[in-house]
């Protein structure tokens, strides 16, 4: 429902001024849009949606990527919104889907969180992507940008503070769509795109199955390689001393990362079926001279169904948003 | 006579009509919003203002919108009834706007000037004023100053829609007074009409409303005629009893009691048309019955108790 009429009895039931989920925008801004909209500040709307026991600083950190501490149905009533629209703006319904869990939360995708923006998604409609929140993404796609998370000031930006007005610096107040728009590296970009295209990849087509043939692929990779590729530069691990790192090896952030590091792509681990006892793992380079092999039977089964994956990828189109 | 046992129940009728006392009210408050003048309007209990106050409410145009935003032309709503200080008020204009999250009342307090300056409030409607006390009246002072100020500069209009009780008008005395206060409110009241008594139905009035009553129940009453008993019931409700100001005017509310008892209880008897015995047994028990005690004794027909059996 985007129009309420004074008669209407969701007039008393929902905030003064709506706010409607933009596509592919992520619920932390919705959230701020809609402070924005009512001339609140930052963090009112969530500290009314909030569960109970729940923590409003909760919200700057890892729990904003999956909001388990936001009550969904309530804000889908106080904005007249289908609650669909809202889980669009999580990822909750695809970790649910490839995770099979009963307790979702947000280490199932990263360990840790960095929060920055993309000053033009900003400045054009007060967007926060939902993209943003995904673990070694640094730049913004759309405007191939790099995601800033200091302000000028030097301060970190923080997502909801009691004191800042949404949007901006809760030290200094400049606003975030004022932040300087620094043009991506090319390569990393690159690197990026393939990462993007992994989380895509995991978030239409995921599945514990699959989840757990990529574990056994990365696994049985390594194991043949004996070596991986290094690391990003902003590896999204805690480094522990001793030089060795911490991190959740089945987040999603992990897996996706590791593929990349791995030389693996999404089409690897559909046809992934286990080692073949005679050649490498990259089953995608396997080629037979037998007419009726069952692997290349398999292999082509397994692939057909990348083959939209991969067509919107080649075109340049953004990657999909699961829609539950 | 008709089989009234195959009748459906009766159905009594809750139209908003416009009748005269209506179209006088609703005319007060539109030139007061269309000239952004402040009024306080009073009128006998049971006149119809609320019923008129909601009315013009909802066809104002007011409207929430994802793409236009919210618009909200008239701001109406019902002064705090248990005293209270500013806050209640401001509670009251909040909860105009719907569902608002907890917040400080200094914050609130010019959040609420923002969200009437953003909603294109052009009139205020407070309803039951006479309950408004002196910290109320201080914060819609305030209010209506800082919408008037910059950055918003908005002159808005304000109608304190009072009952009142004989030639008293509640709030008139209270701005008479020196105070400073009360000098600046005095001030800002309209020149030509800042105290207006919007008068109830003559016999004129209450025929015409009798007439329409025809038409709602026609589809109950086939034979309906009220028309004709337009001087009994006038006269009826300009009774000192119910007209103890001696207006000699009808309010809306003694006249749709009346009427729609009589037709209930006529309805009941299968009858097509207004019983005239009904109508007048009705009427006296308003007029000089009307603080009779009626003794509740016996059980409705249809109750059935279940026995069950002691072991």
């Amino acid at each position: 429902m985007h129009h309420i009429p004074l008669a209407d009895p969701a007039w008393r039931t929902t905030f003064p001024h709506l706010v409607a989920p933009l596509p592919n925008e992520w619920i932390a801004g919705l959230l701020l849009r809609c402070d924005e909209a009512n001339f609140w500040g930052s963090g009112t709307t969530l500290g009314h949606i909030l569960r109970p026991e729940s923590k409003r600083t909760a919200m700057n950190d890892l729990s904003s990527i999956v909001p388990t501490v936001i009550d969904l149905e309530a804000l889908a009533a106080a904005l007249a919104v289908p609650l669909s629209a809202l889980v669009a703006t999580t990822y909750l319904a695809e970790l649910a889907r490839l995770y099979d869990v009963a307790h979702l939360h947000a280490r199932l995708l990263s360990s840790s969180f960095v929060f920055h923006v993309c000053p033009a998604c900003v400045a054009e409609e007060r967007r926060l992507s939902r993209l943003l929140t995904l673990p070694h993404i640094t730049h913004c796609p759309q405007h191939q940008l790099s995601l800033v998370k200091l302000c000028q000031c030097g301060a970190p930006l923080r997502l909801f503070h009691r004191q800042a007005r949404p949007f901006t610096c809760h030290k200094c107040g400049l606003d975030w769509k004022n932040l300087p728009q620094q043009k991506m590296d090319p390569e990393r970009m690159e690197v990026e795109q393939h990462l993007l295209s992994s989380y895509d990849f995991f978030f239409t087509k995921g599945t514990p199955a699959l989840l757990a043939s990529t574990l056994r692929l990365i696994y049985d990779s390594v194991v043949e390689k004996g070596e991986i590729r290094v690391p990003l530069p902003d590896e999204d691990v805690r480094v522990l001393p001793g030089g060795r790192s911490s991190q959740r090896a089945t987040s999603l952030g992990y897996l996706v990362h590791a593929l990349w590091q791995l030389d693996l792509s999404p089409r690897d681990v559909m046809v992934y079926a286990g080692p073949l006892p005679w050649r490498s793992i990259k089953w995608m380079t396997f080629q037979c001279p037998e007419p009726n092999c069952p692997y290349v039977t398999m292999i082509r089964d397994r692939t057909r169904i990348l083959d939209d994956t991969e067509d919107h990828v080649q075109q340049g189109e953004p990657p999909k948003v699961f829609e539950p | 006579m008709t089989d009234f046992g195959a009748r459906p129940p009766f159905v009594a009728r809750d139209y908003f009509l416009e009748t005269a006392f209506e179209l006088r009210f609703q005319g007060l408050l539109r030139s007061a919003w269309q000239h952004r003048t402040w009024h306080v309007i009073a009128a006998l209990p049971g006149s119809g203002k609320s019923l008129g106050i909601a009315d013009i409410t909802q066809q104002s145009d007011s409207y929430k919108d994802t793409r236009r935003g919210t618009h909200m032309p008239v701001l109406a709503i019902r002064a705090p009834k248990n005293g209270g200080k500013d806050l209640a008020l401001g509670m009251a204009f909040c909860a105009a706007f719907g569902l608002v999250p907890t917040m400080p009342w200094y914050v609130r307090r010019s959040w609420l000037v923002q969200a009437i300056a953003d909603a294109h409030v052009e009139c205020i409607v407070i309803d039951d004023a006479q309950d408004l006390n002196l910290a109320h009246l201080a914060f819609l002072k305030e209010l209506t100053d800082n919408l008037a100020a910059p950055p918003y500069q908005r002159q808005v209009s304000l109608c304190l829609v009072t009952a009142h009780n004989g030639a008293v008008i509640p709030l008139k005395e209270v701005f008479s007074q020196p105070d400073t206060l009360w000098r600046q409110f005095r001030r800002r009241l309209d020149t030509e009409r800042p105290f207006c008594v919007v008068q109830g139905h003559t016999e004129e009035e209450v025929r015409s409303i009798l007439v329409a009553f025809e038409d709602i129940y026609r589809s109950q009453f086939p034979d309906l005629q009220l028309g004709r008993w337009t001087r009994s019931i006038f006269t009826w409700l300009t009774h000192a009893t119910v007209d103890p100001d001696g207006s000699k005017r009808v309010t809306m509310d003694h006249l749709t009691r009346l009427v729609t008892s009589t037709l209930r209880q006529s309805y009941e008897q299968g009858a097509t048309d207004i019983n005239a015995s009904v109508l007048q047994a009705t009427a006296e028990l308003m007029v000089l019955r009307r603080d009779e005690i009626t003794s509740i004794e016996g059980l409705p027909s249809s109750l059935s108790i279940a026995v069950q059996e002691v072991r």
